[in-house]
């Protein structure tokens, strides 16, 4: 009984650690996902949250980091899914994303991103976002390397479709 | 363009919106929140002992007032002094069958016995029973044979496991990679069956068919490259998907393999966001987003004819959602002017019209804490269900209808946590309400 209460208070310890130390990352990784700062501090609070409800069935104190990235991950999939039913905003400056982030991009590769399943744009978040390597990501989201690598090639592919078809709708609109 | 310069390109655009840190005081407040959670939970540990307690004082304090000389002691009364009755526990005891643990086997058989029939009482009261596992089965689709729950796991990437039960309260979890190794599913009940779509991530499509969720035959299908779980629904002569392509579009079969795209009326610019069955027939909403932008829905009689509903002029609106209950259904929208506000609608006549209609509960969704209200709602063809708070800290309130004009406000009895919390997600089954969410799940079924 002694034993499994000091399990528990040290998975309490290194979770509750592990979400204050990484409180900037997490952000950001949510902003590269969400493009939009206010959505992406409601994620880390809501991800932060569930994890800590669900801490007491982690089995390894020491994957703790990925184990969050996950749920941050799916916490902002399920954003973004909820988001593409919403009515899209069409921002009266290109270059500046819904939600209010300056993008500065000339070559605003936001609508293309949009254009993508929320799976899809997750990964490049990670990928190009965070700089992970694929090991990286594997290793993050607990699958194998290879699936990391096909999905990121996979994703490149419709990531050039959609910029086509950006290119084909802004063309139809002048 | 050749893969460096997009990944160049890919770069330049994070580090373009790369906030660096986290806004100040983001830390504090989950710092707080986590304190302000393990406090509940530390309490609810506390609850029996505290009911115990309680209990012992209130004891004590009667056997002193009520002692000889006591300020209660009854005029020529006998004295005695009664034996403490053992308080009951606050918590019920999960039921012999509530079980919701994943059980992985090579070869699962369905738990529990025959289908009980749809219920036509009325709810009033749910007996909530919580059940131990990590179901998290969203959406959940009904069938003849019984249950399918395709997971939404917390972990990784595409569908989670799936999960089969006749009664809705014993599920038994598919072996893993029943489906193989998809990137998007969605499961719709079929004329003879069940069906699960599953796209991979190189764009092919695989229509699974059962008729007793446990064996499973699949063929190649031409389903759309993308799908999201509640995109899709069945009825008795057919099934009708979501193309999440661009725009978005509808396609109908009838087997869950052939796939046709259907024609829509009304301008060519709409596209389709949330779809359902309503008797034999299909209801789709979505919006036309030419112009200032305007909602518009379609209805079916076999999924294959679209006809364009009577919607009035709501400038800047989109459908978001569409639910079913047996005689009515009810919709809801969102505007581009005030993001977050919604309007909800409903129709009487099948989704051939639709009416702006007052929140027809007034409650506010969970979590939100202030302003318009704002519930939820979901729906199986059969009940609608609609729940919110009515204020912060107020228990989460849940109403049934079956015509989304008149609603009932449901009892609910038994361990309440799961009705109350923010994370969890209700889900109609025939005879009750199956919670699920965070690490528990809960069924509520009609007691009366």
């Amino acid at each position: 009984m002694l034993n499994q209460a000091a399990a528990a208070a040290t998975t309490d310890d290194a979770v509750r650690r592990m979400l204050l130390a990484r409180v900037d990352d997490s952000f950001r990784l949510a902003t590269f996902i969400l493009r939009d700062p206010a959505a992406a501090e409601d994620a880390v609070q809501e991800a932060a949250l569930l994890a800590w409800r669900k801490r007491r069935s982690l089995r390894d104190s020491q994957a703790v980091h990925g184990w969050f990235t996950r749920i941050l991950v799916n916490v902002c999939r399920n954003e973004l899914r909820h988001r593409s039913r919403q009515p899209r905003v069409v921002p009266l400056d290109p270059a500046i994303e819904p939600g209010g982030v300056q993008t500065g991009d000339r070559l605003d590769l936001g609508p293309a991103i949009r254009r993508l399943t929320s799976d899809e744009q997750a990964l490049l978040a990670l990928r190009f976002g965070q700089d992970l390597t694929v090991p990286e990501i594997a290793e993050r989201l607990d699958v194998p390397e290879g699936t990391v690598k096909s999905r990121l090639h996979s994703t490149l592919q419709h990531l050039r479709a959609a910029l086509e078809a950006e290119r084909r709708s802004e063309e139809a609109t002048r | 363009m050749n893969d460096n310069d997009l990944e160049i390109r890919l770069r330049n655009h994070y580090r373009s919106i790369d906030p660096t840190v986290a806004p100040h005081g983001l830390a504090a407040r989950i710092d707080g929140a986590m304190d302000r959670e393990a406090s509940r939970w530390a309490f609810l540990g506390r609850m029996p002992a505290i009911a115990t307690g309680l209990a012992a004082v209130a004891v004590v304090a009667l056997v002193i007032a009520f002692r000889p000389g006591g300020l209660l002691a009854p005029v020529g009364a006998t004295p005695s002094v009664g034996t403490p009755q053992p308080t009951a526990s606050p918590t019920p005891a999960p039921s012999a069958s509530g079980s919701l643990a994943p059980t992985r086997t090579a070869a699962p058989s369905l738990p529990g016995g025959s289908l009980p029939p749809i219920s036509t009482e009325p709810w009033s009261t749910l007996d909530l029973v919580p059940a131990s596992g990590n179901p998290q089965p969203a959406p959940v689709v009904a069938w003849s044979g019984g249950y399918l729950a395709l997971g939404s796991d917390v972990v990784g990437f595409g569908p989670g496991a799936a999960w089969v039960s006749v009664d809705g309260r014993t599920w038994a979890q598919l072996p893993d990679a029943t489906f193989g190794t998809p990137t998007s599913a969605a499961a719709a009940p079929a004329p003879d069956g069940v069906v699960v779509l599953t796209v991979r991530e190189d764009g092919t499509a695989k229509a699974w068919h059962s008729t007793d969720g446990v064996t499973w035959t699949s063929s190649q299908a031409s389903a759309p490259r993308a799908l999201e779980a509640g995109d899709i629904a069945g009825s008795s002569n057919s099934i009708v998907v979501i193309d999440q392509g661009s725009p978005p579009g509808l396609e109908r079969s009838t087997d869950g393999t052939s796939w046709q795209p259907v024609l829509l009326p009304g301008a060519s610019t709409a596209i389709v966001t949330a779809l359902t069955a309503f008797g034999s027939g299909f209801v789709a909403v979505g919006n036309d987003p030419s112009g200032q932008g305007s909602p518009v829905a379609w209805w079916s009689s076999d999924g294959l004819t679209w006809n364009l509903a009577t919607v009035p002029s709501h400038p800047g609106d989109a459908f978001t959602e569409v639910h079913a209950g047996a005689t009515g259904l009810i919709a809801m929208s969102q505007t581009n002017d005030v993001p977050g506000v919604t309007t909800f609608w409903t129709s009487p006549d099948g989704g051939r019209s639709w009416q702006p209609s007052d929140s027809p509960l007034g409650v506010w969704q969970q979590g939100e804490g202030a302003g318009n209200p704002n519930g939820q709602f979901t729906g199986d063809g059969t009940r609608l269900l609609g729940y919110g708070i009515r204020a912060d800290g107020q228990p989460t309130e849940y109403w049934t209808s079956t015509d989304a004009t008149t609603w009932s406000k449901l009892t609910l009895t038994g361990d309440t946590a799961a009705a109350n919390a923010g994370s969890v997600t209700p889900t109609l089954l025939r005879d009750g309400i199956l919670f699920a969410g965070g690490d528990r799940a809960w069924f509520g079924g009609v007691v009366n």
